[in-house]
């Protein structure tokens, strides 16, 4: 690139600014950048465009936020006004969540996450009175709408669910994300399909068609999906729920309590919960990349216990976290949620997200739970969802949907990029803890990026 | 250098590297901070530092620079190392804590620099490979791009645009909630 004669600013007594070669620009400036910015400057030139959408630059920004080790972040959303839906994100024990999309027709009580973290650096979001399912990248606010797909039967007039419950994942044979869809169509039948986000061409069934009643015990919960071999979906199917105490509930029961689908292969398989908590229920969960099950035994231990099941297909207990043992405020903050599943590993704690739009840090070694992070420190955090959580794990990232404008691929939400953070509330003891808290992390995080950088 | 035993560690720290900036000034550094540069680590471990390491992109000013943040950050470095046996000891992380606040002040002062120098310095970072500084660096300047238009970022860089006027609007359609 020649170097144009005239300076910007001639009346500046700068020097002169060397130019940055396009590389340097790219990967050691726009990947520290906020990926919402780097959509914009895809107008700035050719190679920027080419650089900016190419599969290189995800990868660059990625390995970029890695080593810099962040502390996690956490999305929960909000309406700021009635009939829309802002998403935002706050790393955990911070004063501050900053505002990463509103979405101008969404209503918030009308959005269901489906999963607990990013797949590839996209989320999948169903719209249940629209039937509607998008796929967004939360930092940019590039997303897509899924093609109408058939109305699922409804077993409990209503009931918050219907029998249908859909997961984003990654196909990496052909290097796509999908959607995968397990539902009972208005006509009874069990049904399965795929829509490729990169190849289109609308909902397809999958190879082979799902076992008998598959469908009859979904609860609308989005399915666990892991990448390992070839990557493969995990739904729970809770017969149980769906038709207590009847006489269906024989007729419909499935061999397994947990139904999976290789994508690689299209095939379902059963899989068996750990023999000693078969009857207890469960929620499904992805825990440092493995299954893991919630098993809820609050009612009988006032406990919660961590299976993951390993590579070789046996479960083994990970973690019991007994609420007996806690302190009391914690013991009932954390002992009254609906429900509690595990969004990931860090620091050796396990971070245990609950449906009251709270985070905790759970140490194994002392059995200790600390409150890292709540929607209520924001703003009025709304009443416990039907399904699933309200809150998720957060990555910044610049992973593409692939849509396509011209091929007719349209997103139907009215996107706004975030402007405006929101700052904590504080209030009392509580925000004193957390102010602690936030210097002993700041100073850990120092300490690690800075391990981190020098063994680069 | 068939002399340097690897195992001799007190040698090793004690050794001095000379460093030739563009300008043809002559840096004495001990091994230590020269190190923090992979491409001059690369270089004494293959044996070709005798007689200096000439550094044909990188004027005596900048070098100067690069050197002092070098020397701030190898002395961090050692005096980590000496007491990272007692890693969770509380007095330790105390001492580290405020350590570690001095570095992040010395960085801060580092960074207040004109346009010109701290492209140069990102230049010189990515060329010696110091990871350190090209973070701290392309970090500064990559928070001064938040918010801004394509026109601005051009003139920024000095970048022609050389899409045309179709392709632009094309690309403004496709992410039009980028720019709202």
């Amino acid at each position: 690139m020649p170097r144009p004669s005239k300076r910007p600013r001639p009346d500046h007594d700068e020097p002169a600014v060397p130019v940055l070669p396009d590389e340097v620009i790219v990967e050691q400036i726009l990947t520290r950048a906020p990926a919402a910015d780097t959509v914009r400057f895809q107008a700035v030139c050719r190679s920027w465009r080419a650089a900016l959408t190419s599969h290189h630059f995800v990868q660059a920004y990625q390995a970029v936020r890695e080593a810099a080790a962040h502390p996690p972040e956490i999305v929960f959303f909000a309406p700021p006004t009635a009939g829309s839906t802002a998403f935002y994100s706050s790393s955990l024990n911070q004063a501050t969540a900053r505002e990463l999309v509103t979405v101008g027709n969404l209503r918030a009580r009308d959005v269901v996450l489906s999963g607990i973290k990013p797949c590839r650096g996209l989320t999948l979001l169903f719209q249940p009175s629209e039937n509607a399912y998008h796929v967004c990248n939360l930092s940019t606010g590039e997303h897509v709408t899924l093609p109408p797909c058939s109305p699922a039967w409804r077993e409990i007039t209503n009931g918050p669910c219907v029998l249908s419950s859909a997961g984003l994942g990654f196909d990496p044979a052909a290097g796509e994300h999908v959607v995968v869809r397990l539902f009972e169509d208005l006509s009874r039948r069990q049904r399965c399909e795929v829509f490729g986000l990169r190849s289109g061409g609308g909902w397809r069934p999958v190879a082979v068609p799902p076992p008998p009643h598959a469908a009859k015990g979904l609860i609308g919960l989005p399915p666990v999906f892991l990448p390992d071999d070839g990557g493969c979906f995990y739904w729970h199917i809770n017969t149980g729920f769906n038709f207590a105490g009847s006489e269906e509930r024989q007729h419909y029961a499935t061999p397994e309590p947990i139904l999976s689908l290789s994508v690689a292969t299209g095939e379902f398989g059963w899989v068996r919960m750990p023999e000693e908590r078969a009857r207890h229920a469960f929620r499904l969960a992805e825990l440092d990349g493995e299954l893991c099950a919630s098993v809820d035994m609050r009612l009988l231990a006032e406990q919660y216990e961590l299976w993951v099941r390993t590579p070789a297909a046996s479960w083994s207990l990970r973690c019991q976290i007994s609420l007996a043992s806690l302190p009391r405020p914690m013991r009932e903050a954390f002992g009254r949620c609906i429900r509690v599943l595990p969004l990931g590993s860090w620091g050796g704690k396990i971070l245990l997200g609950t449906s009251r739009h709270e985070v905790y840090a759970y140490d194994p070694e002392n059995n200790g739970v600390d409150r890292v992070f709540s929607v209520q420190e924001f703003m009025d955090a709304p009443r416990e969802p039907d399904l699933l959580l309200n809150i998720a794990m957060h990555e910044e990232t610049v992973a593409s949907v692939r849509r396509r404008p011209s091929a007719g691929d349209v997103g139907r939400l009215k996107m706004k990029l975030g402007r405006s953070s929101v700052a904590s509330r504080g209030g009392g003891t509580a925000d004193q803890h957390r102010q602690d808290s936030t210097v002993a992390l700041g100073a850990t995080m120092a300490l690690l990026r800075y391990i981190v950088n020098r063994h680069n | 250098m068939a002399s340097a035993g690897s195992g001799d560690e007190k040698a090793a720290a004690a050794a001095m590297i000379t460093l030739i900036s563009s300008d043809n000034e002559k840096f004495e550094v001990t091994e230590a901070t020269a190190t923090l540069s992979q491409t001059i680590r690369h270089m004494i471990e293959d044996g070709c530092t005798d007689g200096g390491v000439p550094l044909p992109n990188v004027t005596s000013k900048i070098l100067a620079r690069v050197i002092e943040y070098c020397k701030k950050h190898a002395t961090a470095a050692a005096g980590e190392e000496g007491s990272s046996s007692s890693f969770s000891d509380a007095a330790f992380l105390e001492v580290d804590r405020a350590f570690l606040e001095e570095l992040e002040e010395f960085d801060d002062a580092f960074l207040e620099v004109d346009r010109a120098t701290l492209f140069d310095l990102i230049l010189a970072a990515n060329y010696l490979d110091i990871k350190g500084l090209l973070n701290l660096t392309c970090q500064k300047v990559a928070d001064s791009v938040k918010g801004k238009t394509p026109e601005q970022i051009r003139e920024m860089y000095n970048i022609v645009n050389d899409l045309t006027p179709e392709e632009e609007a094309e690309i403004r359609r496709e992410t039009q909630w980028a720019f709202e």
